[in-house]
């Protein structure tokens, strides 16, 4: 039987311009987050976690001209890069198509202060993903996924869909998303964001925090029985509407309820290792998560989020942290839900506090956004 | 308070985009939130940036929010005690 | 399997149309927002978080009334067999403008909540989503122009590996210049149109 899986990834966050940086990282508990004031213009502080720009540009000279593309742009492309670096997947290849994930991408050069720095087009999502794709010669006119914050994991599912169709051998699912005066202020005014690091489902918990980033997975299609030593194949997925409100999380975690049950159908519970949620530290995202975990009967799966180790990502969100999931299968070990101490939502979760060991093969990556929508992904480690 | 209770009115008929209704439809003491003009979470946000914009008070604490906002006189007499414009 | 398409619906400046007949004008020289309004009226939809909305979420919630309206599928409580894919080429750039401009000028700074929240093209979908209560797969896309071979594979995919049943997909597009909705109803079965990107191309060209 043919299944979509991952050859090769990449994240860059604040944490490290590799996948590796990133993952020994988190596994050490160091965080990305900190507390940023003045910045961006904004008159308020904030916690986020920000990719160095210095260090971001030193890498990137080393492929190309920094002042052609936008920090946005330069960040996906690096990541790209790197996560084709080792493999032989010719990218400009007419068999393989760019799949690009992205909230606001270049939205920064609305900005009076910036919109100079690049001709009026280039604000469209459409023209920034032409400059991603054409740096590799890729002639596909790219995909661009912008689903709020579940594009990474709706990218991910969409790139299977496109291999599954058999057009293409593979797929670079790729995004990030930078901070800019725009989406700071705009969570701002939401009275989403935290003044200290965030603390997903923990009783203390009153908002997130920001990050900017970027993740890649390229993916390739195969059989079952000749894969790669410790490939992670992405088993299945689904995505779901509340029907509810357009930014309060639904009441019933319904849309994330129906997405989850979709995902694991022939699939035993007892085979997940673990669950890696969205966990925005959010008092409503959180509750809503645990309410669908429940729902769904996995309250004795362990719980985790990545949100306090390098911030809501947004875009790039649902790339990185399910790249991180696969990693942390091939490693047998959970990740500790950092920021987290006592339980604060009403559905009895197994937060993990111990990055213990564990056999299981299998494990849910979910995330919800803005507009109600809702996306889980199933990996499954083979071999 | 008057003058006030109608300007607040038709502030919040605008900024809230509630299409067809007119200060003489929003009776004074009715709850705000629930099933009276159907307002929400989002309108209760935007209704904090109109009372720092219009009359210069910073609400730090969207939970007193709902508070404040309960009803029209509620809200009149919250601003005239508070306003710094 | 096999798929068609049996309704479509343009919504632009201009007209509204569905199945190739038009349903009234509208007149291009008002304000989008007001012949907007006017489309509302003249589709008699009793729903007042139309005001809320941005005119993106507008057109997109008057291009989904017209689809559905007068189908089996208007009065069903739960729609979890419905997927909604849309697309389009500004993303939300308007109401991205519109909010930015409440963030401009430090003597003015007060972002504003209820345009922030559509600065995000999906919104569309979930104001789709809420109306008619659909609970199923959901995706929104931008291409320079629309684009009928990413709609069908991606659409053909869905019917063939996920629980959807019926999927509302098209091209919803809204820019200071104008704005356009080409929205179809793609369901199971060989009656009507057949459902691939020749069909979507020829439907398009006749906006």
């Amino acid at each position: 039987m043919k299944v979509v899986y991952n050859i090769s990834d990449n994240i860059i966050s604040s944490l490290g311009f590799t996948t590796a940086e990133n993952m020994a990282s988190i596994y050490q508990g160091c965080s990305g987050v900190s507390l940023h004031t003045n910045d961006f213009g904004i008159p308020e502080p904030f916690q986020a976690s920000l990719v160095s720009h210095e260090t971001l540009d030193e890498h990137f000279n080393r492929i190309a001209d920094i002042k052609r593309y936008t920090f946005f742009e330069r960040m996906v492309i690096l990541s790209v890069h790197e996560a084709a670096f080792h493999t032989n997947i010719d990218l400009s290849s007419p068999e393989t198509l760019f799949v690009i994930s992205t909230t606001k991408g270049n939205v920064y050069l609305l900005d009076p202060e910036h919109s100079h720095e690049f001709s009026e087009e280039r604000v469209n999502l459409w023209s920034s993903a032409k400059e991603i794709a054409s740096f590799f010669n890729n002639q596909n006119t790219p995909v661009v996924v912008s689903q709020a914050c579940i594009s990474g994991v709706s990218a991910i599912l969409a790139g299977k869909m496109f291999l599954e169709s058999g057009k293409y051998k593979n797929v670079v699912v790729t995004g990030g998303d930078m901070l800019s005066k725009f989406i700071v202020s705009g969570f701002q005014s939401f009275k989403a964001l935290s003044l200290k690091r965030c603390r997903p489902f923990d009783a203390l918990r009153d908002g997130l925090s920001l990050g900017e980033g970027a993740g890649t997975m390229i993916l390739g299609v195969g059989n079952e029985e000749s894969l790669p030593a410790d490939a992670i194949v992405v088993k299945a997925g689904a995505t779901s509407n509340d029907a509810n409100h357009i930014s309060g999380p639904s009441r019933t975690g319904e849309g994330l309820y129906r997405a989850i049950t979709r995902t694991l159908s022939g699939t035993d519970a007892a085979d997940l290792a673990f669950i890696n949620a969205h966990g925005t530290a959010t008092v409503y995202n959180d509750e809503m998560e645990s309410i669908a975990i429940s729902r769904a009967g996995l309250e004795n799966v362990p719980v985790t989020s990545l949100k306090s180790y390098i911030g809501h990502t947004l875009g790039a969100a649902g790339l990185i942290e399910t790249i991180s999931c696969s990693h942390a299968l091939q490693e047998g070990r959970l990740i500790n839900c950092l920021g987290f101490s006592d339980l604060g939502v009403s559905k009895n979760i197994k937060v993990i506090t111990e990055s213990s060991e564990f056999k299981e093969k299998e494990c849910l990556k979910m995330v919800s956004g803005f507009g109600g929508c809702n996306a889980v992904v199933l990996l499954k480690r083979y071999n | 308070m008057d003058e006030l209770i109608l300007e607040l009115k038709q502030e919040i008929i605008k900024v809230l985009n509630l299409e067809g209704v007119k200060p003489e439809d929003i009776d004074n003491d009715a709850p705000l939130f629930g099933d009276g003009l159907g307002l929400d979470s989002i309108d209760a946000l935007e209704l904090i940036v109109l009372l720092e914009k219009n009359y210069g008070i910073k609400l730090e604490d969207p939970g007193k929010g709902r508070e404040i906002f309960g009803s029209i006189n509620i809200f009149a007499k919250y601003i005239s005690d508070n306003r710094k414009k | 399997m096999g798929l068609a398409v049996n309704k479509y619906c343009f919504i632009t400046p201009e007209k509204v149309c569905i199945n190739g007949q038009k349903l009234f004008d509208l007149d291009a020289r008002e304000p989008h927002e007001k012949s907007l309004v006017q489309a509302y009226r003249n589709l008699e939809i009793e729903y007042p978080k139309f005001f809320k909305m941005d005119n993106l979420s507008k057109l997109a919630l008057l291009a989904s009334e017209c689809i559905l309206k007068n189908t089996d599928l208007y009065e069903i409580k739960d729609k979890g067999n419905v997927a909604v894919v849309l697309s389009n080429a500004s993303s939300s750039l308007v109401t991205d403008s519109n909010y930015h401009q409440t963030i401009d000028e430090p003597a003015n700074y007060f972002p504003s909540p209820s345009l922030f929240v559509y600065t995000l093209p999906n919104i569309a979908i979930g104001e789709i989503c809420i109306k008619h209560k659909i609970f199923g797969e959901n995706i929104f896309f931008v291409s320079r122009q629309f684009d009928s071979s990413v709609l069908y594979l991606y659409v053909n995919e869905l019917f063939g590996k996920t629980y959807t049943d019926y999927c509302i997909a098209g091209w919803v597009e809204c820019n200071v210049k104008t704005y356009e909705a080409f929205l179809f109803l793609v369901e199971k079965g060989t009656n009507g149109r057949a459902f691939d990107t020749m069909t979507l191309d020829n439907l398009y060209k006749t906006k």
